[in-house]
């Protein structure tokens, strides 16, 4: 169990270049928590797992586990297990030795050993299969050992997993999420889990943090991404579809997005004056009626689009274009007209690539 | 239906073409000639018998013996020096070209060239050896004493093949991914384990590869020895393909092509097990220390 | 004109892959072959392209009996789920190759105005002169497709080409493909395991199964109207729930907690031993605005996972020995173990035969 802490942390390729994996990361993970580090294909994910394990040292920043500055130890000084994209088990052994050698490797005596791995199999279903040799099971069974390896050590501080369910059948998928939740409430060791699936992230972490091009865009909750989007990157990578996004301009008293005018306080517009101003809604947040609105946004149905069990209508009026989610039985046709409203506590407005604070309503 | 493209067979005929020259027939020459007994321009059917002659000669099975004892010593020598090499080379950058070249040299080299090399390497009047040896007292002599004379031309074949599984074992290292190594580290394993149990493994197919060569190769080495020592003092390293040769030379044909077949199936079934062994080893079901 | 099977076979040492496949499919249509994985997808769109020859059985384009016909001979260009480039080709050169080597013959401006159109429709011009390894996997697979639709091939043939992309750059690439076919009149053949490629892409679906298609439609009919449980279970995402049930008196009954009656609709169904199909989203865990939902027909369930996917919460239920899979339209933040009430939707369910898996009876209509 550990606190991890990654304060100012950066990661340049090479001193001097400029060119940075990472950079900015500020980021705390509480004794126990379960979280993701989220993002798609070189956003730096995998270079923070790095760092947070002990494989990489950055170049900037400290990294502490327990209010220890471990940021030049090795993994194994750490006490950090990571589990790969793909499985990684010593196929010359059985089942029971792979589960063994971090615990023979450090001296563990013949009872221990036994006992913790016996412990460890019944916690990953794989008591039946601890004689086997490693080799001959499937993706699945060889990824569970190499979960049983990171966690067999009692003194493991945290595990952190690098896209795991990789190589996995999808139909297996969630049998292996759901065996990592419960191996997550049992254990409570701290556990990071790094993927560009924000499907993956959202079911297994508590807290989740989501990248791009090197930065930490925002850590909150699976809630708090999808309803309070703190970047106009999290509010379209999370969801699907993911936020509406438009262009906004300053006036006196709100903004205008195409021909809608959304009111604001003059607390909240203050020092906006100069900055690129988009403003969010989520499409499953709009409202949308057949009925005729006066105070609504007429709009016509340009497309509809079924996933299966929803509608994804795109609408455009007063200027804008934008997609609404529907229950799937909706009888919507293109070309009719609806009447869309978008609910003050839902609308965020980002300047500068971030959410303009007053505007990040508690979600209802 | 004709939807695949047969102009692919147009391809290989050439190609069979020039194995049918240098191969199928003079293999079926062989075979033909070694249940006949031939003498000065005639031949006589005589089935089996030459066959017999060969397993019954005392040359040919102390030649066989010389073989197989050469080959055990080239395999257990190449094999840990050729990965212990390779896992000492760079992986890359401009040092790791440098090392491949400076590697793979010996590789290059014609046969017959290694050996005019390691004769002149040896020689008593121009060769580095002797001079070498002489610092410490010791009278080298690959002409007339034995012992000189077989460790030279291990050392030759050393020089001459260990590259060929430094290479091998190269790429094989170079195809083990970073995630295994960085797992052993994690699980806390020792230089030795993380070898014996993450690097071993999985050099296995190009182990595989390597050992059945370099057996094959060994069993049939002619020409560096021809050239270093012409199989003596003696018969010290006078090895299979030398008796062959020399039956060759006498016109013995019979007895020339029944031993060249004989050769061939030893060759044949002990890589046979060779190769079974090595696929089979260290998989499966194997008993824990304990359960 | 258009693309038609007869009664295609095709045979591997003696494992029969497909068995007596008919279908025919007109210009302008994007079709979606949907099978999980292995079943067979590969093979048809091989034997479409050219590339094998079925064991029996015919194809016939534009009216054009093509069954013999080498691939390089037929009009049909196809995208697989491993980008598939010329390595020491730039961009340009990889997207000019089919022009290059047809039997038809481009001049130099020619080939050039059209791999720069197509390079502008898959929003690659930029990489032109790049070589493939340097782009990432999305826009490798977009030179792909733009190799694919540059010499306005016939049939165009993709097999699960987002398979290995991230699932962001799938849903941008859906719309993608569907603009790019919907400019022109070739038959698109899209061949998936998921359901969602189909429902964004496709005019018209297919189910392949054991071999055979059984079943062909506009892609809404065979999403609504499943004519087999295969048809259900494949085309679902997350999985239709399928439950053996007695039909008796009027009433379904899956377990004695669970009896859903029969609307006017399904009252002709004769009683009998059946299976139940309801897809994951008419179940659900709290009676809201639905109105057509009973407290009385429901079951309770513990929760063995609660997946967010997108902006809905798949969560996988189990009661004693069935388990369940409902979809919920919001983010759900649930316990393990947790226990819930699962309420069924008695008018969105369909009825199969237990013996012979075909539907007997289909869920109401779309519902105002």
């Amino acid at each position: 169990m550990a606190k991890i802490e990654l304060i100012d942390v950066a990661h340049e390729y090479q001193i001097g270049s400029g060119d940075y994996a990472v950079k900015d990361i500020n980021i705390t993970w509480n004794d126990g928590v379960s979280s993701a580090l989220l993002g798609p294909s070189g956003c730096g994910k995998t270079t923070l797992l790095k760092i947070i394990s002990g494989l990489l040292r950055p170049s900037e920043g400290t990294v502490l586990l327990d209010g220890e500055d471990v940021t030049g130890l090795s993994p194994q000084e750490r006490n950090v297990a990571q589990v790969f994209q793909f499985p990684v088990v010593y196929e010359t052994l059985s089942v029971f030795d792979n589960l063994a050698f971090p615990l023979r490797n450090r001296g563990a005596n013949k009872q221990e050993v036994r006992e913790r791995v016996h412990e460890i199999a019944e916690m990953l279903d794989l008591q039946d299969l601890l004689k086997k040799g490693a080799s001959s099971l499937g993706a699945a069974e060889k990824q569970r050992i190499s979960l049983g390896r990171g966690i067999v050590r009692k003194d493991t501080t945290a595990v952190l997993f690098d896209e795991p369910l990789t190589v996995i059948d999808p139909h297996m998928k969630w049998h292996l999420r759901r065996k990592l939740k419960e191996l997550h409430a049992r254990l409570g060791l701290t556990m990071v889990y790094v993927t560009h699936d924000q499907h993956e992230a959202l079911t297994f972490a508590e807290q989740v943090t989501v990248m791009d091009v090197g930065e930490a865009l925002q850590t909150g909750s699976p809630r708090a991404l999808h309803t309070r989007p703190a970047a106009p990157f999290v509010g379209y990578f999370i969801g699907s579809p993911g936020m509406n996004l438009f262009d906004a301009t300053l006036q006196d008293d709100g903004v205008m997005v195409g021909d809608l005018k959304l009111s604001y306080p003059s607390e909240t517009l203050q020092g906006l004056g100069g900055k690129k101003l988009q403003v969010g809604i989520r499409p499953e947040f709009i409202e949308v009626r057949s009925d005729p609105d006066d105070g609504a946004i007429k709009s016509t149905v340009e497309a509809v689009n079924l996933t299966g069990s929803s509608l994804i209508l795109d609408l455009a009026g007063k200027g804008l274009d934008f997609k609404v989610r529907v229950m799937e039985d909706a009888d919507v046709n293109e070309g009719d007209t609806l009447y869309a409203t978008f609910p003050d506590e839902r609308v965020i407005l980002y300047a500068d690539g971030r959410a303009v604070k007053s505007t990040l309503k508690e979600a209802a | 239906m004709k939807t695949e493209n047969q102009r692919a067979w147009f391809f290989l005929i050439p190609a069979l073409l020039v194995m049918s020259i240098n191969a199928f027939i003079p293999i079926m020459t062989v075979i033909n000639y070694s249940f006949q007994d031939i003498f000065a321009g005639s031949a006589i059917w005589i089935g089996l018998e030459n066959y017999v002659r060969v397993l019954n000669d005392s040359e040919f099975r102390s030649a066989l013996g010389r073989q197989l004892i050469f080959s055990f010593l080239i395999l257990l020598i190449q094999v840990p020096l050729g990965i212990a090499i390779s896992l000492g080379m760079p992986k890359k950058g401009w040092r790791a070209t440098v090392a491949l070249v400076a590697v793979g040299l010996p590789l290059l080299i014609p046969w017959n060239v290694v050996g005019i090399i390691w004769r002149v390497f040896t020689r008593g009047d121009l060769g580095l050896v002797p001079v070498f040896f002489n610092l410490f007292g010791y009278d080298y002599n690959v002409a007339n004493n034995a012992v000189d004379a077989y460790w030279s031309v291990v050392a030759m074949d050393v020089w001459h093949w260990t590259p060929l599984i430094v290479l091998l074992c190269y790429s094989g290292l170079n195809a083990i991914p970073d995630a295994f190594y960085q797992a052993a580290k994690i699980d806390g394993a020792s230089r030795w384990s993380t070898f014996r149990y993450v690097t071993l493994p999985r050099l296995r197919s190009v182990l595989t590869i390597g050992i059945l060569l370099r057996f094959m190769d060994s069993f049939r080495i002619y020409s560096e020895v021809d050239m270093l020592t012409g199989g003596g003092p003696g018969t010290t390293t006078a090895f299979l393909s030398d008796v062959l040769v020399s039956k060759a030379r006498a016109n013995e044909f019979g007895y020339g092509g029944a031993l060249s077949l004989i050769y061939f199936f030893i060759i044949l079934i002990i890589s046979y097990v060779f190769f079974l062994v090595l696929t089979n080893v260290g998989t499966a079901d194997e008993t824990p220390k304990e359960a | 004109m258009g693309l038609s099977l007869k009664d295609i076979h095709k045979v591997y040492e003696g494992n029969s892959k497909l068995a007596g496949l008919d279908m025919e499919v007109e210009d302008g249509t994007f079709l979606s072959i949907i099978a999980p994985t292995g079943t067979g997808k590969t093979t048809l769109m091989r034997i479409i392209a050219g590339i094998e020859a079925p064991t029996s059985g015919q194809i016939v384009v534009d009216g054009q009996d093509v069954t013999g016909v080498h691939v390089r001979d037929r009009n049909v260009a196809m995208v697989y789920q491993q980008f598939v480039n010329y390595p020491s080709l730039n961009v340009f050169e990889n997207i000019a190759s089919p022009l290059r080597v047809s039997k038809q013959k481009y001049s130099k401006k020619e080939i050039t105005e059209r791999v720069e159109r197509v390079a502008e429709q898959l929003r690659i011009t930029e990489f032109l002169q790049r070589l493939p390894q340097e782009l990432s996997g999305g826009q490798q697979q977009r030179v792909s497709i733009a190799r694919a639709i540059v010499k306005d091939a016939r049939i165009i043939l993709l097999d699960e080409p987002l398979g290995n992309l991230d699932y962001k750059l799938r849903e941008d690439l859906r719309l993608e493909l569907k603009n790019l076919a919907a400019e022109r009149n070739a038959i698109f053949i899209y061949a998936t395991p998921e359901p969602i490629d189909a429902l964004t892409m496709a005019n018209h679906a297919a189910i392949l199964h054991d071999g055979q298609i059984t079943q062909y439609g506009p892609v809404r009919e065979v999403y609504r109207k499943p004519n087999h449980i295969k048809s259900g279970e494949y085309f679902s995402d997350p999985p239709m729930n399928f439950l053996p049930c007695r039909i008796e008196n009027g009433q379904a009954v899956v377990t004695p907690e669970l009896k859903v009656p029969l609307s006017a609709m399904k009252a002709d169904v004769s009683a009998g031993d059946y299976v139940l199909g309801i897809r994951p989203h008419h179940l659900y865990i709290r009676i809201g605005r639905e109105s057509q939902l009973d407290e009385k027909i429901s079951l309770t369930a513990e929760l063995v996972l609660a997946e967010i996917v997108g902006s809905d919460t798949t969560m996988h239920l189990s009661h004693d020995a069935l388990e369940l899979t409902a979809l919920s339209r919001d983010l759900q933040d649930r316990s393990l173990d947790e226990e819930l009430t699962v309420y069924f939707d008695p008018e969105q369910f369909h009825i199969f035969a237990a013996d012979s898996g075909e539907l007997v009876s289909s869920a109401a209509a779309v519902r105002r």
